[in-house]
């Protein structure tokens, strides 16, 4: 093999090409050293439901009889993609036993227009049921665990997507974000996740949580690399009808652009937010000041209604998601539970076949949407969600990017969540991005205990460009390496962060 | 027995006649598929599948309720009507509710004073079919070719006061969407399915009784006599003390009763919430202006010109008997003035085939965009009208497309122009003594020519119209 596990491992996305392009190595090799990268590793961490190694094997041949350079931009290059992203002949999960049989005959439209750019998609990560999770903890296939530290929770609800990426099995993964699915395991990972425009990229076999807030985005090391898997899976779909026909500007060749005369807010009172977690705060800070530095003016802004997000969002949430899985019932596909008739075979299936946080959002949001309860509940969070749209109009008109924290705290211990409502409200900096559909990117700026933390910028619609110019600017001041150094998964790293 | 007013209302859900399913592109012809042939993601409610509305689906829905007098709301949306059924793949129809496709329209009937009556219609709005169970050995098998067809759900007021009127209004709407091309109505293939509600009330009261709401009858006459039923039925338990449940009924046609299907405390909670899949549509005003514009005369109209067309009284009658005025009606609409003839080919072949085949014409394969071409075909002399004839009957018994099919029958004649100008030349010089005697004054010469040229014609392999070649000859011989 011309290319070791290792060697992969730290190679980001231009690297990969140019080793291609130069027949340093093979695609068939990357795609070897991909597997070997994953074998070792998931023993431990559980980022991948399901390998396809047949398939890829395939497309990664073919790739290699491309004449070079091959001008596709994945072309023969390893990824993974999260399992409630459709996968044509690949089992895909969702991350739930109900779907524990299900092989799709179609492909996602993100899945298509990775392969379309040549991608090699390796397998399908771990996540949280449906996506109902900010942990990785929910997963009918058991947790994925943090390959910083495999006593901790990688977040979720992406959490294959960013653990296989950070211990390096793939430079780049798809996830998910409904209200942070993406974000929150990059900041727990030491990766850059976006969550883009609501319908930037369509959603088009993704199997829905919560339809309008739901979004596709790629995990990677990088902001470069981020911004190229972006410009992929980006575009129009005329089979989502809430895909944004808005012609879409390509973000790559942006990245370098810089901040200077960009206007970057943040909300002071932040900083002194009960629970927040001093070095959260910190990191916040140093991304502040890098941006300062690189010639950006800092605007100090109140963030807007934070405090009624989490409430809008569960209710949402749960009220589209209890519609969105009446579908598996188990009589065209899945699993189906015996019964002594329909209604017991539908009581047995579901039963049996959803984890409990599932249940537990299907019975909130049944009962939210009821009759006599719609008003009190599904309206008055539609009502507080076109607040927000508002709100964050008018704080998008006098910034151009705004900076706070991701989640209170970095990556807990694993199985120490005492209720679901504390996981909930973990979500709290993540939801008004997904509840405005504004874009959103969380990217590393510093550490803590062997642990990274993440920042978040958001943005106006359409200007993921902004959000990628800041982060490289703050990746360059503050290199925080992705991938866990070698020598890990399984020992605790000592993390570089330096200014 | 008091004499009580009686109330009716009636919810008519009919299938729209589009190429493609409500919100996908899979074809929409559950009858002409075999089982699951039509059964895309979206058909069968895979994860990740989403909904796109159908544009011509709306514009069905917008002529219809242009038609049925509605006012168009420009920017309307679709819910989520939730509940679990095997037939219904999503857990949830995609529906309207909050915001319909046309309110607040009208009908006019004869009501039961012998006077012109109108009825209200509440509401117009799109949805989309379910999936069709066929229950056989114990088993229970889906075919999801339906599954996503565009329906139509039209909403009266409680307005009508017998089953007569809901009879007459439910006739009359059916002869108003077809005429207008929205549906086909054909009852017994479920394209029209009729329920109603039933209640009444001492006369002179303010407050309507409890109703009883009857499904899917099976015909008009099933409809009103469950309606009549009912009313007998409610009487008697207000005479004998008693109280009516509200609740849905069932028709027994056998026994000419309805019976308890489902009360009031299992009826749905459907939970409707805005389809977030779907974003509002914005119906574009000119576009609106443009479909009401483009509408025909309305119904009624239509029916008085056809007497200003000089179809005759029997022929009407005959046509309004055989549920053929709404299918003529949209067989014509793009050349009113080919009425006449229309007609005469309605009554006298496609009458001829519906006697020797059986089958009414409602639940033919003949449709009125393939009878018109048909006609139009031997109007322009490309077939003859024995051919004609066979072509309609293919059409009929098969289905299929007037020009392509005539080709495929042998039907069309040869438009050889050239040929028969030479054939006719030829037969004119090699009987001068003919051109001389027509000259002279006897015409009958011209038709010994026509049997002339024709037998050259048919000789040297030609079938061609007699009509034409009597057209070439006649020019020949004036000039």
């Amino acid at each position: 093999m011309s290319i070791t596990p290792e060697q992969f491992a730290s190679l980001d996305l231009a690297a990969t090409q140019a080793g291609l392009a130069a027949g340093d190595f093979t695609s068939e090799d990357l795609l070897t050293a991909s597997l070997a990268r994953i074998q070792v590793s998931e023993p431990r961490v559980n980022a991948i439901l399901t390998r396809d190694p047949e398939g890829a094997l395939a497309v990664a041949r073919q790739a290699d009889r491309q004449a070079k350079p091959d001008p596709r931009p994945l072309a023969g290059i390893p990824v993974v993609v999260k399992d409630n992203l459709m996968t044509r002949g690949v089992r895909t999960t969702c991350g739930s036993k109900i779907l524990e049989n299900f092989i799709p005959p179609y492909d996602a439209g993100a899945v298509e227009k990775l392969r379309a750019a040549g991608a090699v998609i390796v397998g399908k990560a771990n996540m949280d049921e449906f996506a109902m999770g900010s942990t990785g903890e929910n997963s009918a296939y058991g947790p994925t665990r943090n390959p910083w530290n495999p006593d901790r929770v990688t977040g979720g609800s992406s959490s294959g997507s960013a653990a296989v990426v950070a211990y390096g099995g793939v430079a780049a993964a798809l996830g998910s974000d409904t209200g942070g699915s993406i974000r929150q395991p990059a900041s727990f990972c030491g990766l850059v996740g976006l969550k883009p425009t609501y319908g930037r990229v369509s959603r088009w076999g993704l199997g829905a949580l919560a339809s309008s807030l739901d979004q596709i985005g790629p995990l990677t090391r990088t902001v470069r690399d981020n911004a190229l898997v972006y410009d992929v899976i980006a575009g129009h779909d005329p089979r989502d009808s809430t895909s944004s026909p808005e012609p879409f500007q390509p973000c790559l060749a942006k990245v370098p652009d810089g901040v200077r005369g960009l206007r970057v807010g943040f909300d002071p009172s932040i900083f002194n937010r009960d629970g927040l977690d001093p070095v959260t705060g910190q990191t916040l800070r140093q991304a502040l000041d890098v941006a300062a530095q690189a010639g950006a003016e800092l605007v100090e802004r109140e963030l807007p209604l934070i405090d009624y997000c989490v409430a809008a969002y569960y209710v949402i949430c749960a009220c589209e998601a209890s519609a969105n899985l009446t579908r598996y019932d188990g009589v065209r596909y899945g699993v189906r539970a015996a019964g002594d008739n329909l209604w017991d075979s539908f009581a047995h299936t579901r039963g049996s076949g959803f984890g409990d946080e599932v249940k537990r959002r299907i019975m909130m949001g049944s009962f939210a949407l009821s009759s006599g309860y719609y008003d009190a509940y599904y309206l008055k969070a539609s009502q507080v969600r076109h607040l927000l749209v508002d709100a964050f109009s008018g704080l998008l008109r006098e910034v151009d990017v705004f900076l706070l924290p991701v989640t209170p705290a970095p990556a807990r211990l694993l199985g120490t969540a005492a209720t679901p409502l504390e996981n909930y409200l973990g979500d709290i900096f993540t939801l008004s991005a997904n509840l405005t559909g504004l874009p959103a990117l969380a990217f590393p700026a510093g550490a803590t205990a062997g642990l990274p933390v993440g920042v978040q910028a958001m943005a106006g619609y359409f200007r993921e460009d902004l959000l990628y110019r800041l982060a490289a600017v703050v990746e360059q001041a503050l290199p925080v390496t992705g991938l866990v150094p070698e020598g890990c998964p399984w020992q605790r790293p000592a993390l570089e962060a330096s200014a | 027995m008091t004499a009580y007013q009686t109330t009716v209302g009636v919810e008519v859900h009919v299938e729209l006649t589009t190429r493609s399913k409500m919100f996908c592109p899979c074809r929409n012809a559950p009858q002409d598929l075999g089982e699951n042939q039509a059964a895309c993601p979206v058909c069968l409610g895979l994860p990740g599948a989403l909904p796109s509305v159908n544009r011509e689906a709306l514009r069905l829905g917008l002529v219809a309720a242009l038609a049925l007098n509605c006012r168009v709301n420009p920017r309307l949306w679709f819910e989520r009507k939730n509940y679990i059924y095997p037939d219904l793949v999503k857990g949830y129809q995609i529906s309207q509710y909050a915001m319909p496709l046309g309110e607040d329209g009208w009908l006019t009937i004869p009501g039961d004073s012998g006077e012109e009556k109108r009825v209200d219609i509440l509401r117009v709005h799109l949805e989309e079919d379910t999936a069709k169970l066929i229950h056989a050995n114990g088993e229970t098998l889906v075919d999801v070719n339906r599954s996503g067809a565009p329906l139509m759900e039209i909403v009266t007021r409680p307005v009508l006061s017998s089953g007569r009127e809901a009879e007459e209004y439910v006739r009359k709407l059916r002869a108003v969407l077809v005429y207008h091309g929205v549906s086909r109505c054909r009852i017994q293939l479920g394209e029209m399915r009729v329920e109603a509600n039933v209640s009444i009330a001492p006369p002179g009261a303010t407050e309507l009784g409890i109703r009883t709401e009857i499904k899917n009858q099976a015909g008009f006459n099933h409809m009103r006599g469950a309606i009549e039923y009912e009313v007998r039925r409610h009487a008697e338990v207000l005479d004998s003390g008693g109280r009516i449940r509200q609740e849905t009924r069932g028709w027994d046609d056998a026994n000419q009763k309805t019976f308890v299907q489902r009360s009031k405390e299992d009826a749905h909670d459907y939970r409707y919430f805005p389809e977030p899949d779907l974003p509002p549509v914005v119906l574009p005003a000119n576009w609106v202006e443009e479909e009401r514009s483009r509408l025909p005369e309305p119904y009624d109209q239509y029916l008085a010109s056809l007497a200003r067309h000089g179809v005759s009284p029997a022929d009407r009658d005959a046509l309004s008997r055989n549920d053929a005025l709404s299918f003529l009606a949209a067989a014509a609409r793009p050349e009113p003035e080919s009425t006449p003839r229309l007609v005469k080919r309605l009554v006298t072949d496609v009458f001829g085939i519906i006697n020797a085949t059986g089958v009414r014409l409602e639940a033919a394969k003949l449709d009125p965009e393939n009878f018109r071409q048909a006609v139009s075909l031997q109007t322009a002399g490309r077939i003859s009208a024995a051919g004609l004839r066979t072509l309609l009957e293919k059409l009929y018994r098969e289905g299929g497309e007037a020009g392509p099919d005539a080709a495929r029958l042998g039907l069309l004649l040869e438009d050889d122009s050239a040929a028969v100008l030479t054939a006719v030349e030829t037969a004119i010089a090699a009987s001068p003594g003919m051109l001389a005697e027509f000259r002279a004054g006897k015409v009958a010469v011209r038709n010994a020519l026509l049997g002339k040229t024709m037998k050259a014609l048919k000789a040297g392999g030609k079938t061609v119209d007699p009509r034409q070649v009597g057209e070439v000859l006649d020019r020949a011989l004036q000039s």
